[in-house]
This record gives C-alpha cells, sequence and structure tokens, in this order.
C-alpha cells in the first residue's frame, strides 16, 4: 500500500501549536513587538521533558518526607502547651485565603498527633524519609526534597493552585503543563506533546487562555480505548480507512490549489497525519507486552496493590521515549482525591504509599538505567500537606503553611534537601517557596524563560512567574 | 545568595526586589555586575557603571512609559509631576526638576531602598531592574537628551472610544473602497454565488443550504435574490438559536452546578433565559431593551413574567460561598460585556490604563449590592425542582456598600459607604437611580394569579392519586390470601416428634452442639455451617411437615429450616432466616456442590429472634408451599424433577430452639397454590396498606382547604379572622400529615431507627393535635417562590415567601446608562461583536477591551458608521445583518489565487478586507450541519437543558445540552466549544483530535451513513455532484471529480464512507 497514511517514525516537532489560539493570533496585531515561542530552549536546557507526579488529595508531609520528632514528643499536648505556640500567631497564618465559608475542613487542628509511621536515613545523603517509601527511599540520591512550600487554598482548590499558580476564587490560568508545551511544543509527529493520566483534578482543561490546543490530552492506559475517538466508533477495515484518510488527503490539497497561502488548511492536512499516526501511536504505547519482566517487576506491575500506577508510569516512560514534552499523572481518585486523610490517616496513606512508592521508585531506576535519567525531570507534588494536629481521633487535616515536594533527574541536584518546616512541620521556615517557584525551576531546566512566554492582553502576575530554585539544581 | 532570593511571602504583597530572571539577562551583560548583585547590593544606582550609548526615543521612553506614565503621564500627575516629555520632567513637579545636573531625583527614587520612596512604589509593581537603572544612568549622564517636539500623551478622555460614534454617512462598501484605493490594494472579485449561499446559511440559522436550496437561488436572477434569502432566513426561529448561542458565549451562559443536590453556581431552569434571548431575537427586538431586561427587568415592569427571563443574566453568575466572587463577576462582565470596559483591574486599584478610579469600582458595586436570586413559580408547576423561574430582585434595600482595600475583602474602608454611580469619563448625565414601588405580586408571589389555581390542581392531582392508592390497597387486601383451608381429609401422619425425649433411634445427629430443654431441643453452635438432625424415617414423595422452633441467637445469618430428597450432598432446603439485613424465607437448592438461592423461592417475612415460628412446608411432585405461622409465605416450583433423598431439620449459624416437628403424606385433596398466584401481599400488610391510604387521602382532602384559606389571608393582608381560618385550615392539614407519618412508621417496624422513628412521628402527631385544638393566627404562606441560599449554613431560604416592596431603581438606572444612545461603548461594542462574527476579524481586536490599550481602529469609521445606523435603526440587529451580510464585502472570494501580488505582500493578514476572511465553524454548527444533513436534525424550539450525555445520539440542536463548568462534551470541547466562565471569542484550534471526531465518531458515521440513504440510488456522477452539494455547498471541480471516481473505487463504492470523508474535508468545518 503506497499510502501517506502508514504509521511514520516521529519525527521533529509540530506546527500546530501556532494555530492554537486565535486570541493570541488577535494580539500579535495589537502589539507588534511581540512574537509567539518559537519552540527552541532559551536558555541552557537540561531537561527535554517532564514527568509530573501528582498525589491528590494532600499528602502529609510529616510521613513522608519531612519527618518530625518533636510532635511525638508533645503528642496529645495543644499547641499552646509547647514551645512553638508562635506557630498560631495570626501574622503567620494571614495568607491562607478561605474558599468555602463555615467548611468542616481547612481549621486549625491545635491537638498534636504523633507520627503515624517511623522514618529512617536513605543513602548517602542520609536523608531521613518515613517507612511508607522505602522504594522512593532507596533512590534519594538521585532525589532533591524540597521541605518548605507553601500555597493559600486551604481547600482542594489548591490542586488548581499548584498546576497554575493561581488561587480557586481567581481567573483560571494555564497550567505549567500547558505553558511547557506553549514554550516547547512536541518533539513527536505520532504523539500528542502533552498528556495526562489518572483522575483530574477540580479544573478539566489546561490551556485556558492559550487555547484548547495546549490542554492535555486525556490518556488511559487500556490499549483498545486509550483515547477519545482513538478508533473508529462503528468498525471499518483498515484498508478502507486507509483509502479514507489518502482520499481527504487528496481533497484537501485540491483545495489547496484554489487556496494558496491558506495556512489553516496546512495546519489541518498536519492534523490529519498527526491524528492518523496517533490512531496507531497511542495503542502501541499502551501496549506493554513488549516490557521485559524485570521491568515489569522493576514498577510492580506483578503486584495488585501497585499495578494500575506501575502500569501508567511505564506507559509514562514510554510516552516520554515516544517524544511526549510533558505527562502529566494524578493519583488518587475521589472528588477530592484519596490522600485526603480527615480521619484513619495510618490506613489510609499507608495503603496509598504501598501503591506509589515502589512503581516511582522503578520508574526512577528505569529512567536512570536507559540514561534517560539525565534529561528526564520527574517531580513529585501534592497541593498541601496535612496539619501537626489531629482532626477527630486519627486523621489530619488540610495545611497549605509548610509541605514538602522533590524532584529528580533533568538537571536537579540528587541527595538534596532543601528549605525546611519548624519543629511541629507547621511553617515553611527557611527558603519558603511559592508553588510557582516549582514552575520557574522547571521552566529554567527546560531552557525556558517564562517572562518571555508572556502574552500580551494577558497580564501575568509577578508571582505567576516564579522564581527559580538555584539550591536544586545539579 | 539567599538574601537576592524573595520571601515569597513578600512578594504575595506586593513587594519584590531582583527577579532571578533578570539576574540572568545580567550575566550576559556585565560581569562586574553581576559580581556585586551575587554579593547583595542593591544600591546600584551609585556604582559606577561604564557609560552605554543610550536612545531616548528607543531606549528611555519606552522603559517611562511602561512603569511610570500610569502616574506620571496624562492619566494622572501624581506629585504635580509628568514624565511623559523630557521638559515635563525638567519642569518637573511638587518637589521641582528630577533631572538638575546635581541632583537627578528620578535615579534616586528608583534606586533607594528606602519602601516609603521608591518608586515605583510598593504594590505598584516591581523595581527597575539593573539593566533599566543603567540605561537611565548612563542617558542622564549624557546629558538627558530629549527631541526637540516631544508631544505629551494625550488628554485620556480624548480617547477615541470614549467620544460619541459619527457616522460618514457612506456606507461600508464606499468606506472599504476608499481605502483599498489610497493603499493601492486590489480586491479580490467575488466568490461563487453558492459560496455566498452557504456563508449566509451558516452565519444565520447555523445550518447548511440543501442541494435544492442552492439549485433555486442559482436559478434565481433577480437582483432582490440575495436580499430575499436573507429576509427569508432571518425570519425562521432558527436564526433566533444561531444567535442566541453567540450571546450565550459572551454573557457566559451556564447550567446550575454544584455538589450533588447542593446548587453553588449559577440557578436551576436558567434554561429560560436562554429560551428569552432566542425569542428575543427572532422578534428583534431592539438590543438597548434586551439590556435593560436582563440587568433591570423586575424594576422595568415587574409584572411582564415573560421578560423577568431576561434576569438570567445576573442570576447566572450567582455563586453560593462568596457574595463577592458573584458581585465581582457581574461588574467585570456586565462590563465587558456591554461595554468593552475593563473593571476588573480597578477591584484593587485606580486603573493603570483608563481613567477609572479604584473607587468606581464600589460605586457600580453599589448597583448590585441589595441584587438576590430566587426562584419564581412557572405557571402549571408548584415543585421547584421541576421548573420555576429563576430572577433577581433587590434584597439588601440598604445594604452599605465599603470600598475593599486593594481588593481585601477582609479589609473593608468603613469610613465612608460608597454611593452607586459610574465611571466619571462616561457620565455624560447624572447617575440618578428612584426607589421603584413593586406590584404586590412581587413582594409576595404566592398572589401571582396562578399560583392558588397551581396549588389546588397540585392539590386536585394529589387527591385523585391517593384515591386511586387507595382503591388499589382494597383491591390488594380482597386478593390477599386467606389463612390455607383445613383439610376435609385426616393426612397420614409419617413421624411426629414433640422433643420431650431424647430419640437417638428416631434422629441421627449429623453435627450441632444438641441439648434437651424442658421447651425442646436446642441446638446452640453458631457460626457459618449447618447443623442438622436427620430423621432416619424417610418421607413419603408428596408430603407435609410442620416445625415449631424459636430462634435464640447466632451471629448474622440466623437460618432455620427443613431440608429434604437429601443424598449425596444434594438437598433441597426451605428455611426462614432472622438476618437484620433483610429477614426472609428462601428455598436452596444444593446440586453438585453448589447452592443457588433462586431470587423467585425467595420472600421477604419479618422474622425476630426469640419468636416463636411455625414453618408448614406442603410438596407436591416439584411444586411447594410454604407457610409461617398459617400464613401463606411461598409457593415455588423446583427447576428439576424431585429424587429420594431423607429429611432433615437445619440450623445455619442459628441458635434454635426445635418445638415440634410433623411429618405426614400429602392429602390428595390438599389445594396447594401456584407460584404465579403467589404474588400477592400478606393479609396483615394488605390490611396496613389500606390503613395508610385511607389517612393519605384524609390528609390530601384537606389540602385544598389550607391552600384556599391561606391565600385568602395573604390576600387580604392583616385581616386576622382570616389569619385563623388558615391556621386552623393549616393545623387540621398539618394533622391529617402528621397521623400519615406515624400510620408509616408504625407500619415499619422493621426500619432502621424504627423505634426512634415511630417515637418521633408520635411526638411530631401529638403536637399537631396540640396545635389542631389551638391554631392560633399565625400561617404559612403557600410555597410560591424558593429564595436561594445566601451562604451554606443558610437553611431557612425555603421558608421565605415575602420580599422588600420595592426596588433601589440602581439597577434600571444602570442599565439605561449602558443602553443609551448617548453611551459611546455600547453600540460600538456589539456592531464590533457581530462584525468580527461575520467578517472572521473584529475590527477592535480585543472584544472586550475599548479603553486605552485599544488604539483606534484601522476602521473607526466604519465602525462608527455602523454603530450610528444600529442605534438609529432601534438598535435592530436584523437590520445590522443586513447591512453587513448585503455588502460587496461579504460577497468576495476569500482565496488569495490569482490576487495582486502587491497586495498580498502590502496586506498579508488582510487588516483592509481586500478578501474574506475563512472562518472556522463553532463545535455546535459542526454538530448540527452533520445532523442537517444526514436529514436528522430536531428542530423542536426551546425547553429544560438535555442531558448532556445524550449529545451525540440526540437529534436536537446543541444549544440545548446542559453546559457548564462540571460537564465536558467531548464532541464539541474538541471544537473549542465555549468557555462558560469567559468567552468573548472563541478558539478556532487545529488539532488531531477534530480529524479524530471527524473520522472515528459514532456521529460522524451514522450521519454520513444516513446521508448516503437518503441520497438514495444515484448514477455515479450524479452521486458525486450531490455529496459534494450537499457535504460542501458547491459542487466538486472536474479535478474533484475525477479524484473522487478514484476515491470511490479505493473505498468499494462504500458510500457511506466517501461521504464521511467529504465531511472530513477542510471546507465542510470552513465557511469559505
Amino acid at each position: 500500500m503506497n499510502s501517506l497514511y502508514q504509521p511514520t517514525p516521529f519525527l521533529r516537532r509540530d506546527i500546530l501549536g501556532g494555530l492554537g489560539s486565535i486570541a493570541v493570533a488577535s494580539m500579535l496585531k495589537a502589539e507588534e513587538t511581540w512574537h509567539a515561542p518559537s519552540g527552541l530552549p532559551v536558555l541552557p536546557q537540561k531537561a527535554k521533558r517532564v514527568i509530573w507526579l501528582f498525589m491528590r488529595g494532600g499528602v502529609s508531609h510529616m510521613e513522608s518526607f519531612d519527618p518530625k520528632p518533636a510532635i511525638n514528643t508533645y503528642a496529645g499536648k495543644s499547641i499552646d502547651e509547647t514551645p512553638y505556640k508562635s506557630v498560631l500567631s495570626p501574622e503567620k497564618l494571614k495568607n491562607v485565603r478561605v474558599v468555602v465559608v463555615n467548611d468542616a475542613n481547612g481549621k486549625q487542628r491545635n491537638v498534636i498527633y504523633p507520627l503515624q509511621v517511623g522514618y529512617k536515613r536513605y543513602g548517602q545523603c542520609g536523608i531521613e524519609i518515613s517507612d511508607w517509601f522505602p522504594h522512593i527511599g532507596s533512590c534519594a540520591d538521585q532525589i532533591a526534597f524540597i521541605r518548605s512550600m507553601w500555597t493559600t487554598d486551604n481547600n482542594h482548590g489548591a490542586q488548581v493552585q499548584f498546576a497554575s499558580g493561581r488561587h480557586m476564587l481567581e481567573p483560571r490560568v494555564p497550567t505549567i503543563g500547558a505553558w511547557v508545551t506553549y514554550g516547547l511544543g512536541s518533539m513527536s509527529d505520532n504523539l500528542p506533546a502533552f498528556v495526562n493520566m489518572g483522575p483530574r483534578y477540580f479544573d478539566v482543561r489546561d490551556g485556558h487562555y492559550l487555547g484548547p490546543a495546549f490542554d492535555a490530552i486525556n490518556l488511559k492506559v487500556d490499549p483498545k480505548n486509550p483515547l477519545t475517538f482513538a478508533s473508529p466508533e462503528i468498525a471499518v477495515g483498515k484498508a478502507e480507512q486507509v483509502a479514507q484518510f489518502d482520499f481527504i488527503h487528496k481533497l484537501n490539497a485540491l483545495n489547496a490549489e484554489q487556496y494558496p497561502g491558506d495556512k489553516t488548511l496546512a495546519a489541518r492536512m498536519k492534523s490529519y497525519q498527526l491524528a492518523y499516526n496517533m490512531q496507531t501511536a497511542v495503542p502501541e504505547t499502551m501496549n506493554l507486552d513488549a516490557e521485559s519482566a524485570e521491568t515489569k517487576a522493576l514498577y510492580g506491575l506483578d503486584d495488585k496493590v501497585t499495578e494500575p500506577f506501575a502500569r501508567q508510569l511505564i506507559v509514562a516512560r514510554r510516552l516520554a521515549e515516544r517524544g511526549v514534552r510533558f505527562i502529566q499523572l494524578q493519583h488518587g481518585d475521589g472528588a477530592a482525591g484519596a490522600w485526603d486523610s480527615h480521619s484513619g490517616l495510618k490506613k489510609n496513606h499507608s495503603m496509598l504509599a504501598q501503591q506509589v512508592d515502589k512503581p516511582i521508585a522503578g520508574l526512577l531506576k528505569d529512567l536512570k538505567q536507559r540514561g534517560m535519567l539525565d534529561d528526564t525531570l520527574v517531580v513529585f507534588a501534592t497541593e498541601f500537606g496535612r496539619t501537626p494536629g489531629s482532626q477527630g481521633s486519627d486523621g489530619r487535616d488540610h495545611h497549605p503553611y509548610g509541605f514538602s515536594v522533590w524532584m529528580a533527574g533533568g538537571g536537579t541536584k540528587g541527595g538534596t534537601i532543601h528549605g525546611s518546616t519548624d519543629e511541629l512541620g507547621f511553617h515553611a521556615v527557611e527558603h519558603p517557596h511559592y508553588v510557582t517557584d516549582v514552575h520557574a525551576t522547571i521552566m529554567q531546566l527546560l531552557g525556558l524563560d517564562p517572562h518571555q512566554l508572556e502574552i500580551p492582553g494577558r497580564k501575568r502576575l509577578e508571582r505567576d512567574f516564579g522564581h527559580v530554585i538555584p539550591e536544586v539544581l545539579a | 545568595m539567599g538574601s537576592l532570593f524573595l520571601d515569597s511571602k513578600e512578594f504575595m504583597s506586593g513587594r519584590r526586589n531582583v527577579s532571578t530572571a533578570s539576574l540572568m539577562k545580567i550575566k550576559n551583560v556585565h560581569p562586574a555586575l553581576r559580581c556585586l548583585l551575587t554579593r547583595g547590593v542593591l544600591a546600584l544606582g551609585w556604582i559606577a557603571l561604564p557609560v552605554m550609548a543610550v536612545d531616548y526615543e528607543k531606549d528611555i521612553k519606552p522603559l517611562l512609559k511602561e512603569r511610570c506614565y500610569t502616574c506620571h503621564g496624562a492619566l494622572k500627575q501624581k506629585a504635580g509631576l509628568r514624565l511623559d516629555t523630557v521638559v515635563a520632567m525638567k519642569t518637573g513637579g511638587d518637589n521641582g526638576s528630577i533631572l538638575t545636573a546635581d541632583h537627578t531625583l528620578l535615579l534616586e527614587r528608583v534606586t533607594t531602598t528606602d519602601k516609603d520612596d521608591r518608586m515605583p512604589p510598593e504594590g505598584e509593581g516591581s523595581l527597575l531592574t539593573p539593566e533599566q537603572v543603567a540605561k537611565l544612568k548612563s542617558w542622564l549622564a549624557a546629558g538627558a537628551v530629549g527631541p526637540v517636539s516631544e508631544l505629551p500623551e494625550p488628554d485620556t478622555r480624548a480617547h477615541w472610544a470614549y467620544q460619541p460614534p459619527k457616522s460618514s454617512g457612506k456606507s461600508m462598501d464606499a468606506l472599504l473602497a476608499a481605502r483599498l484605493a489610497s493603499k493601492q490594494l486590489k480586491p479580490q472579485p467575488e466568490a461563487a454565488s453558492e459560496i455566498w449561499l452557504r456563508r449566509v446559511y451558516l452565519d444565520l440559522i447555523g445550518l447548511p443550504p440543501s442541494s435544492e436550496q442552492i439549485a433555486a437561488f442559482l436559478k434565481d436572477t433577480s437582483t432582490s435574490a440575495r436580499q430575499c434569502v436573507v429576509d427569508q432566513l432571518l425570519a425562521t426561529p432558527q436564526y433566533g438559536e444561531r444567535w442566541a448561542r453567540h450571546f450565550m458565549d459572551i454573557w457566559r451562559y451556564c447550567d446550575w452546578y454544584g455538589l450533588g443536590a447542593q446548587l453553588r453556581h449559577s440557578q436551576k431552569h436558567i434554561w429560560h433565559w436562554r429560551d428569552w434571548i432566542v425569542e428575543s431575537l427572532n422578534a428583534d427586538k431592539g438590543y438597548d431593551r434586551m439590556i435593560a431586561q436582563m440587568l433591570a427587568a423586575d424594576e422595568l415592569a415587574p409584572e411582564d413574567r415573560d421578560n423577568l427571563r431576561a434576569t438570567g443574566f445576573l442570576a447566572r453568575s450567582y455563586y453560593l460561598f462568596n457574595r463577592t466572587t458573584w458581585l465581582d463577576e457581574t461588574i467585570e462582565h456586565t462590563c465587558r460585556a456591554f461595554l468593552g470596559l475593563t473593571m476588573q483591574c480597578v477591584k484593587c486599584h485606580s486603573h493603570k490604563y483608563d481613567p477609572i478610579e479604584h473607587t468606581d469600582y464600589y460605586r457600580m458595586r453599589a448597583i448590585f449590592e441589595p441584587l438576590h436570586v430566587r426562584l419564581d413559580p412557572w405557571q402549571g408547576e408548584t415543585d421547584f425542582e421541576k421548573n420555576g423561574l429563576p430572577r433577581v430582585y433587590d434584597l439588601h434595600l440598604d445594604t452599605p456598600t465599603f470600598r475593599h482595600v486593594r481588593g481585601d475583602e477582609k479589609n473593608e474602608d468603613k469610613s465612608k459607604p460608597m454611593t452607586p454611580g459610574i465611571p466619571q469619563v462616561l457620565e455624560f448625565a447624572t447617575f440618578q437611580s428612584a426607589t421603584i414601588k413593586l406590584p404586590p405580586a412581587s413582594a409576595k408571589p404566592a398572589l401571582l394569579p396562578f399560583v392558588l389555581k397551581d396549588h389546588l390542581s397540585a392539590a386536585e392531582h394529589d387527591i385523585a392519586a391517593a384515591q386511586k392508592a387507595l382503591d388499589q390497597a382494597r383491591l390488594t387486601l380482597a386478593k390477599a390470601p386467606a389463612p390455607a383451608a383445613k383439610l376435609v381429609t385426616n393426612p397420614k401422619v409419617i413421624f411426629s416428634d414433640d422433643f420431650t425425649s431424647a430419640k437417638p433411634d428416631q434422629w441421627e445427629m449429623l453435627k450441632g452442639d444438641w441439648k434437651h430443654t424442658p421447651t425442646g431441643v436446642r441446638q446452640l453452635e453458631t457460626g457459618a455451617e449447618r447443623r442438622s438432625l436427620r430423621l432416619k424415617t424417610a418421607a413419603s414423595s408428596d408430603f407435609e411437615a410442620s416445625l415449631s422452633f424459636t430462634i435464640r441467637g447466632g451471629h448474622k445469618w440466623k437460618s432455620v429450616g427443613i431440608v429434604f430428597d437429601s443424598a449425596g450432598g444434594d438437598d433441597v432446603m426451605v428455611y426462614i432466616s432472622a438476618f437484620s439485613g433483610g429477614s426472609k424465607i428462601q428455598v436452596a437448592l444444593a446440586n453438585g456442590g453448589t447452592t443457588t438461592y433462586s431470587t423467585t423461592g425467595s420472600a421477604a417475612r419479618t422474622i425476630s429472634q426469640d419468636a416463636r415460628y411455625t414453618l408448614d412446608l406442603r410438596l407436591r411432585g416439584q411444586l411447594i408451599n410454604a407457610s409461617i405461622n398459617d400464613e401463606p409465605a411461598l409457593a415455588f416450583r423446583l427447576p428439576q424433577s424431585r429424587r429420594q433423598g431423607s429429611v432433615a431439620l437445619t440450623a445455619f449459624d442459628a441458635d434454635v430452639e426445635f418445638h415440634s416437628f410433623k411429618l405426614a403424606e400429602l392429602a390428595t385433596d390438599a389445594v396447594l397454590r401456584e407460584p404465579a398466584a403467589d404474588k400477592s401481599v400478606p393479609l396483615a400488610d394488605a390490611k396496613t396498606a389500606v390503613t395508610l391510604a385511607e389517612k393519605q387521602l384524609a390528609a390530601a382532602k384537606a389540602k385544598p382547604a389550607m391552600i384556599r384559606a391561606v391565600f385568602v389571608a395573604d390576600k387580604a393582608k392583616q385581616d386576622k379572622a382570616l389569619a385563623r381560618a388558615a391556621a386552623a385550615a393549616e393545623a387540621n392539614f398539618k394533622l391529617a400529615q402528621a397521623e400519615v407519618d406515624l400510620t408509616k412508621a408504625e407500619a415499619d417496624p422493621k426500619a432502621k431507627d424504627a423505634q426512634k422513628k415511630i417515637k418521633a412521628a408520635r411526638e411530631t402527631f401529638e403536637k399537631a393535635q396540640k396545635k389542631a385544638a389551638a391554631p392560633g393566627e399565625v400561617y404559612t404562606s403557600l410555597p410560591a417562590s424558593l429564595k436561594a441560599q445566601e451562604g451554606p449554613e443558610e437553611n431557612n431560604n425555603g421558608t421565605v415567601q415575602t420580599f422588600p416592596d420595592t426596588s433601589t431603581g440602581r439597577r434600571l438606572a444602570f442599565a439605561k446608562w449602558i443602553a443609551d444612545k448617548r453611551n459611546p461603548l455600547t453600540a460600538r461594542v456589539l456592531v464590533n461583536q457581530v462584525w468580527m462574527r461575520h467578517f472572521g476579524a473584529p475590527l477592535v481586536a480585543n472584544m472586550d477591551d475599548f479603553g486605552r490599550r485599544s488604539l483606534a481602529p484601522l476602521h473607526q469609521d466604519i465602525l462608527d458608521t455602523l454603530t450610528v445606523d444600529f442605534m438609529n435603526n432601534g438598535w435592530s440587529l436584523k437590520q445590522l445583518h443586513r447591512a453587513m451580510l448585503l455588502s460587496e464585502l461579504y460577497r468576495r472570494s476569500s482565496s488569495n489565487a490569482e490576487a495582486d501580488a502587491a497586495t498580498v505582500a502590502a496586506d498579508p493578514d488582510n487588516a483592509n478586507y481586500w478578501r474574506m476572511n475563512p472562518r472556522r465553524m463553532e463545535a455546535q454548527v459542526v454538530r448540527d450541519s452533520l445532523l442537517q444533513i444526514a436529514g436528522k436534525l430536531d428542530l423542536t424550539l426551546g425547553g429544560p437543558s438535555l442531558d448532556p450525555a445524550s449529545l451525540e445520539t440526540s437529534p436536537r440542536r446543541s444549544l440545548y445540552f446542559t453546559q457548564n463548568a462540571d460537564v465536558e462534551h467531548r464532541f464539541l470541547a474538541t471544537f473549542d466549544n465555549a468557555n462558560v466562565l469567559e468567552c468573548y471569542r472563541r478558539n478556532e484550534s487545529i488539532v488531531p483530535q477534530q480529524a479524530l471526531a471527524l473520522t472515528n465518531s459514532r456521529l460522524s458515521r451514522e450521519c454520513a451513513d444516513a446521508l448516503a440513504t437518503k441520497l438514495g440510488k444515484l448514477d455515479e456522477k450524479t452521486f458525486i455532484n450531490q455529496s459534494f452539494l450537499t457535504v460542501l455547498g458547491r459542487p466538486p471541480s472536474e479535478a474533484e471529480r475525477l479524484a473522487s471516481i478514484e476515491g470511490l473505487q479505493a473505498l468499494k463504492q462504500n458510500r457511506g464512507i466517501f461521504l464521511q470523508a467529504l465531511i472530513n474535508h477542510n471546507d465542510f468545518v470552513t465557511l469559505r
């Protein structure tokens, strides 16, 4: 079959992004000095792609990557009875913005609840990590932990905030994945530049004013049905489908003679090529038959508990290999997100940690053994931490004042701890970082300058740009 | 280098030092400077720097414009200072010149670390970068040279969009032609007639023309042919639907959403507003009237319920959790949609570009401060879940508005309440609102003329339903099975035991812990396993058995029964179970190691622990009848034939005491019930049901009297006797209702917390009795409105039935100001919106910002002429469409083919409209067109929003499906559906998902196949011709015809797939 519509090996970058947004196009006329990003890095590029792991619901920082022995010492006491009662001073609490008035959650919890898990030191760096994350612990020398994050939304709108930098009550703006895709475009002719797996947060979009072309495409790990309209909903023979795509191409090519220089027509023809390739490339990426038994075991694909996330992470690696720029994975179903442990924290966190710990460590090890960790940035994040005080008898509430995230690979400095919370794990005190600092760091590693991505008429707030965290850079 | 990096909290409060990004740039500029920076030295102005060659126009003026003009330019002159000319800087302000040779205040202020003196001030932007400071310094060092005749910024009030539009008196075509001629640009010729026709159809009704309509148009050679088409289309109801969708974008149409049943955003039944938009457009209601009705129909004509629907515009922004968020959205989008005014900037500070003050925002908020939302009744419906009219009204008449300092709602400036008003720059007349007296039914919706009738008819309906239920209950009672008839003949007893003594010769103990008690034999072992006593005597084939027992305990299942036909592990067991999760009688069939629990062999029965039961079984062949305490409980036919086997008594997870057992041959004249006949309800239940139905009927009958009495009392107002009568009627009804509830509770003693519920129902009933004895004069009005919750904690909103009898009139005054001919913005903004939708590019690029950042548009003469004509034509949209669609420009080809090369080179973006702009169809038009060409589209108008899940299967037009931020229509989303939060202009993306949607969706394929069927058995040539006409609105070119013949061959003559390929043609989704 001599057809245009044969799957092609993946090529360079895609031209579609530039036509993504009419709003942007119209702005061009308004401000002549502005130029759409070229798709090339403007700074030295360390990372080519990002795998973004987001734990929905709020991971307790104290029981993951920021163990706090003091809360064992003062267990059962109220914060006022500890030497650290100043953490509750109104001045220190003022940044948080209440979303839901009189919400039962998102309140101060003043009776100290002890650590629900032990912790030990890992790796040459000797970083302390909770016993719920032993596999991630075994990768500690590859990881830069940031223990001094803070945010302002005391509810799960903070998920949107972590991705975009804007509070739930403010207008929606593009997420970090959209900015990265906008700035750098795609590296594949067969796959979208920006994908999402797993549940989404409150916001179903990413591109916002950048346009739908910069929304993540939702993929499912099911090779039979990985993508909306991925395959014909009414069966059609393979040969006929190829003939149909060829015919469509022919017609559009003839039309191009009638409309010379029509950029949208050219882009549409190109989009059909990519669409056709995606139909093959996406299911092929989801098919793990070619993965070795060792690889599967490394991620925990052979274990019922770890299997679902392991499958997504192997797919993430395969997407990364095939040129996808930003791979967004969200863990934890439910409206608020499964990690939201208002009660039964021990049971909840130990179970969820088990689901993700080995697969994530497997991903880091697999990327390393394939030489991909050098230019693949892995980010582990969550919307906020959890209160040092107890909610009910055995839970912790939302805690935006201090929490932890980490990054690995892609030009980050492994075996690093940056920033800290106070003794109770309450406030980020040393090197506090707002969520967009993580974005700025990612952009820098990718060779992007967030200020250069600003679009006329879409004035961004100063904090939207964030500040690079140099201490975590290699 | 920690100190250089910002404390994040500081930048949240607006203070920012040097960004990393700017450091990066500096790295490339000067190593010495970088060194200083890394040591944290910020006072850069006083460090000797190499003098650079700096140009004022290129390097300095843009910097000052960006960072300083807002406060020291035409907009404002803080400290009496302007920086927009060098002369002005040298002249200086209140502190004298800022450019004196010995003391350059300019440089000092932008480099100082003193918070009070720094420029720009804290909160007004970041400090200048070291690079910028270096440039300034170099310029100063070189003598601060400026151009000779530098003009200051023009007066902000002189901004073009703030001036009244003036008509040129010429047609848009004449104006365009003159412009093209003056620039030596050559316009493209007319497009083919059929391309014009498709444009007009898609533009006006959102549906493509049929091949017949194309043929008819091509045949019509009269000069009025085009005018006729436009007029015809404007007269179809589909015009209103098409253009309603455009306005639903701009006005942010959004169905309600929330969490579960909790309404958090917008309002239920907001679709009434959508229908109002469609109808208003079809009626060609003036745009000025539409604005007035959307903002203030309740004040303008409170009794005009039809137009109250318009206020859905305001109800749509309702937000449960935060009133400020609601009002912010209202202010922002009212101003952006109608005025192209960006008021949102002014929430926190005075406008950086436009002459609008921070306080203007709160003056505008004061207009909306009293606003609230409620559902009024919809004629013919009394249930607000099913229907209702979402509308706004003034509730908080006296709530003052305070300025939020820096936009922080927690920080109100209480020193001065804000008076309602509008920005002074647009105040062509004094803003004046006057209190409006409302008619009685506005304050008390219960008095609406149809409310009494609707409530009475609902009550009558309830009576009829209750009567019907009672009739049915009585019928059921009549059919309830009588106790099993006594037999004529005495059955021959095979075995009998009253368990007064152990009979090991008769019974085989299979498992269990069996003990004799004074009242029988007791099995004490519990747990999920059978404990059985097997009878050594064989039963006859047909038999009857009777077992008396009391269940004393068990963990969970507490099952006791009779096993028969037991052989080789197979058996049949009939048992009753006191399982708390659902007690029942059940037949279980054990066959080859699996046990099945047939659903037809099962019936729910109330079985209690510690109560004595007698389970009677009768077996004739495969038919089993079981009774419990002489009441028929089950009739079941075994699915397999009987086999020989023993009989046993069995306990399964039950501590049970057996009192007696009797086994006899079945009497030949015994009458057994068949399973089908056993659907009847037990006698006792049937009796209870009748009692309940009687009480329900009585309650239903008490209701009309209450409704009438309450209505009369409401209407009379303050009449004590009528109030007493209403209270009495209400008490009477409530007593009857309480009796129903009590009966219900008592009838279900096994329900969860039954005793608690019965107790509560009894208390309510007793209270109702007392109230009925002394009803007083307080009564509840008819539930004729549903006030929106004023916050999640408010839970008595449903009881509020009386509202203020005046309205502040502020919104009406505001609406009149917006929709005034003297307002320079409103009609211009509208004309620009319509123009963009007909010509693919707006005249003013920022659809929602006509402020100073929008320079005077290239075609201001066209915009202004159309605007003046539009207002002079009574703000008629249909007239505006005519003006645009019947223009020469609208006929022009969109192709570059054979265009004048100089024209293409001079104006590649077509800023001068030397050709038409091609446009991509909106998501709704793509879907509706697919259904239309397939002959499937259902043109039913209006009605409640449709389930979004049915979007890909329903034939209704796309605007009718529920749309909110919570639902994603996968087909529409692919084609850039409107963002419900903000959509002044649709995106026109081109992404591969669109290709996948049109090639792989069931929708596209089914439409293609349906079209293939519709076209019928045509010869190939005609088929290809008709296909192109129907799908693309034009015949194929010769090359396309040949390609189609080849294509059909490659597709093995599958015409459905061929047509689907045409649907994927770029021109199907394009307005050429």
